[in-house]
């Protein structure tokens, strides 16, 4: 009796230590469940991650090698206001777990510790030395890296071959200097007194100053240019393209033309804009089609001042880009990166560059469809000669207080280079502060 | 206990209606307080501290007193911001309320045939949503392609810089037209309700139009006119929409549209400094508050 009591108590066990095991295993078997919010630009930007194909890669990859389900849902806003609905998301903790970034939103982002630093998790990964250094360096701040770079772009001289052509031009054209870019504006203004020429370098109007070999901010003592002879060329570049020859109507500023479409209607010869314009404005899928856009476009690095031993090289550039960040706040801060991974694998950085027209970042993904194009491989060798934007938040107030003299002292009040480069530094020493700013003496 | 309860029951008994009609307002407290009191106090709050949406200052803000009010009165831009708005508030009151009132009338004194079709057309602004405004005047105005210059080129006159060179007067234009109606019905309605009879007794009398007018007409329409002016004017002093459509994320060097509300938008989200816009934003409550007093005070006569 005894004995058949201490059978079934052991058969007991058994089957509780089977059951254990088996709910144990079957538990852990079984993929985790979760979620990932991803936050990016509405439209253009969206529509790539869906249709690409990268997110269902992504899941499953994650469930491959993780063992988890992921959900990926995405939240936009619009193009316009992108940057302050990120910031205002980030401040009321409603971001994505990644998020879309413009480099001057990192700054000031991970400066109030809404960002993952991201360097474990870059050391782990083969890929990140095949990103090109300028862009790895672009996002790290004091030895830490808190964004991944998606893509780039510069700035390009457009020109239409065709209307080159009729005026007796050569066709291609690489101008060495502004003054040739100004002589050749002069002949085309002969040949078509009504057709206006955009010869700014639009939201990167510090252009001119990286094209006379000067800097609009010294990372070795963290201070802003107010003053130097740098500045003065570029507020003398825009006074004489648009006082001294009249090429640029001051209209075109002032009105906010649509400078895009009269290049596309064959009605602006020559004008500066990004490189994304090539494919996302006038490409087959663009608001403003060109067809045959190979013959009728011309492209050309803008040039340099003249200068000898400019050391941005022989075409200073601006550099503009974004890249990928992950919130603070994210719980899933592995499955986070895995995304963004995927998300800058070298056939889709390639993928949206061709279809987008914006410069890769990375070694490897000069393939497919992006290499076969002659102007993103023209373009891509640009980036050697860009000039990163300052990685700090007093950047953006540099800018508004340029494009404010710009506006108000150039192009409404009329005021002589002189003049202005007197008001901007007041101004920029008022924005910024006196202790962020200094002053290179002008011979 | 019993005793107690009783007095309990009849209390309710003989104040139910007063407790039903409490019961009433507090979904209304309830929405008032969850949306409007409680982030008009974190704004009044935020008002008196440095505190930033980004960077340094949003992690290590602090008390700063009446500062921001100090800085925001000694700052030329919220002077130039003032500036603006009165002029666009003054000109637009003047605006939609003649082209309200001149409907109005339209509408309440016109015999022609097919006035409620012309009534129907007077209230298109109003049907369309206002989101669509923004979108449909910027294909209007645009200065190359826009409808309005390829008009004006149609009958060879020059196109006009309707985005720039007239950009205030754009604004107002776009306001008069989205806030006309509201005039229009308000008036109309005020006209409507004028009882006949007094127009008759003053022909008996041998009053002339213009006697009418001042005699019967004016008196009777005065309160619903003076509420329609501050209702007008209350409603401008903190536009946005259109001067935002004008402008966009950072205030144009010229400051032609920045408004008071767009000024405090660009201080809070494209400098981020919340605690200044926060000052701002306040500013404009008070002065919304005190039109609304006004109005109170009028309505109640």
């Amino acid at each position: 009796m005894a004995s058949t009591t201490k059978i079934i108590a052991a058969a007991i066990v058994v089957v509780i230590i089977a059951a254990a095991g088996y709910y144990w295993y079957y538990t852990t078997s079984q993929p985790r469940t979760t979620e990932i919010t991803l936050m990016t630009k509405a439209g253009l930007w969206a529509d790539f991650i869906r249709n690409s194909g990268v997110l269902e890669d992504y899941k499953e990859r994650m469930l491959k090698e993780k063992n988890v389900k992921v959900e990926v849902t995405i939240i936009t806003a619009p193009h316009r206001g992108y940057g302050e609905k990120l910031i205002t998301s980030f401040a009321a903790g409603s971001e994505g777990d990644v998020c879309w970034v413009s480099p001057t939103d990192v700054f000031r982002l991970a400066e109030t510790e809404y960002l993952l630093d991201l360097t474990p998790y870059v050391s782990k990964w083969a890929d990140w030395e095949k990103f090109y250094p300028a862009a790895r360096n672009a996002y790290t701040i004091g030895g830490k890296v808190y964004a991944v770079p998606n893509d780039a772009a510069t700035m390009v001289l457009y020109y239409r071959k065709d209307l080159f052509k009729k005026a007796g031009l050569p066709v291609p054209w690489q101008p060495e200097t502004w003054d040739e870019v100004i002589e050749v504006a002069l002949k085309l203004k002969e040949k078509f007194p009504d057709l206006p020429m955009i010869i700014e370098a639009w939201y990167e109007e510090q252009l001119p100053v990286y094209s006379d070999g000067g800097v609009i901010y010294d990372p070795s003592d963290g201070k802003f240019i107010a003053k130097s002879p740098q500045l003065l060329y570029l507020f003398k570049l825009y006074y004489d393209i648009i006082y001294k020859y009249g090429l640029m109507p001051k209209e075109f500023k002032l009105e906010g033309w649509d400078d895009r479409k009269l290049f596309a209607e064959g009605k602006l010869p020559l004008m500066i804009d990004g490189t994304w314009c090539y494919t996302e404005k006038w490409g087959p899928n663009g608001p403003y089609p060109i067809e045959n856009r190979e013959e009728v476009i011309g492209y050309a690095h803008p040039p340099s001042s003249g200068r000898p031993n400019n050391p941005h090289g022989k075409y200073p550039n601006t550099f503009r880009d974004y890249a990928w960040v992950i919130s603070a706040r994210t719980k899933e801060p592995e499955l986070a990166f895995e995304l963004i991974k995927e998300l800058t694998r070298a056939d889709i950085m390639a993928k949206w560059g061709y279809e987008t027209s914006h410069l890769i970042v990375r070694t490897d993904a000069m393939i497919g469809d992006y290499a076969k194009d002659k102007f993103l491989e023209w373009n891509t060798e640009a980036l050697k000669y860009a000039v990163p934007k300052p990685t700090t938040t007093l950047f953006n107030k540099y800018m508004d207080a340029l494009k404010e003299v710009l506006r108000n002292e150039l192009l409404i009040n009329g005021r002589t280079p002189e003049e202005c480069l007197e008001i901007f530094a007041e101004k920029v020493t008022e924005k910024l502060g006196e202790e962020n700013v200094k002053e290179i003496p002008i011979p | 206990m019993n005793l107690k309860v009783l007095k309990i029951k009849t209390w309710i008994r003989d104040n139910l209606d007063q407790i039903v009609l409490s019961l009433l307002v507090v979904p209304a407290l309830v929405l008032i307080f969850t949306f409007q009191l409680i982030p008009s106090a974190w704004t009044i709050w935020f008002s008196l501290t440095d505190i930033a949406l980004v960077g340094k200052k949003a992690l290590n803000w602090s008390f700063v007193g009446l500062k921001n009010y100090l800085d925001m009165i000694t700052d030329i831009d919220f002077w130039r911001s003032m500036n603006v708005t009165i002029q666009y508030c003054a000109v637009s009151l003047v605006l939609r309320f003649t082209v309200g009132i001149l409907a109005a009338l339209f509408m309440t004194l016109s015999k022609v045939k097919g006035k409620i079709l012309i009534a129907a057309i007077f209230l298109l602004p109003s049907a369309i949503p206002g989101i669509m405004h923004p979108y449909v005047w910027i294909s209007m105005l645009e200065p190359k392609y826009g409808t309005l210059n390829t008009i004006l080129k149609f009958f060879g006159l020059p196109p006009q810089s309707w985005t720039y060179g007239a950009v205030v007067e754009s604004l107002i234009m776009i306001n008069t037209w989205a806030g006309y109606t509201f005039t229009m019905i308000l008036m109309a309605s005020a006209f409507k309700s004028i009882p006949r009879e007094y127009y008759e007794v003053a022909e008996i009398y041998g009053a002339s139009r213009w006697q009418k007018f001042r005699k019967v007409t004016l008196p009777l329409i005065k309160f619903p006119l003076i509420l329609c002016l501050i209702l007008i004017f209350k409603e401008d002093i903190d536009d946005f929409t259109y001067a935002y459509m004008f402008t966009g994320e950072s205030p144009r060097p010229d400051f032609k549209t920045e408004l008071l509300s767009l000024y405090a938008y660009h201080k809070a989200f494209h400098y981020y400094e919340l605690g200044f816009g926060c000052a701002v934003g306040f500013v404009i409550a008070i002065i919304v508050f005190v039109l609304t007093l006004l109005q109170l005070r009028v309505a109640r006569v």
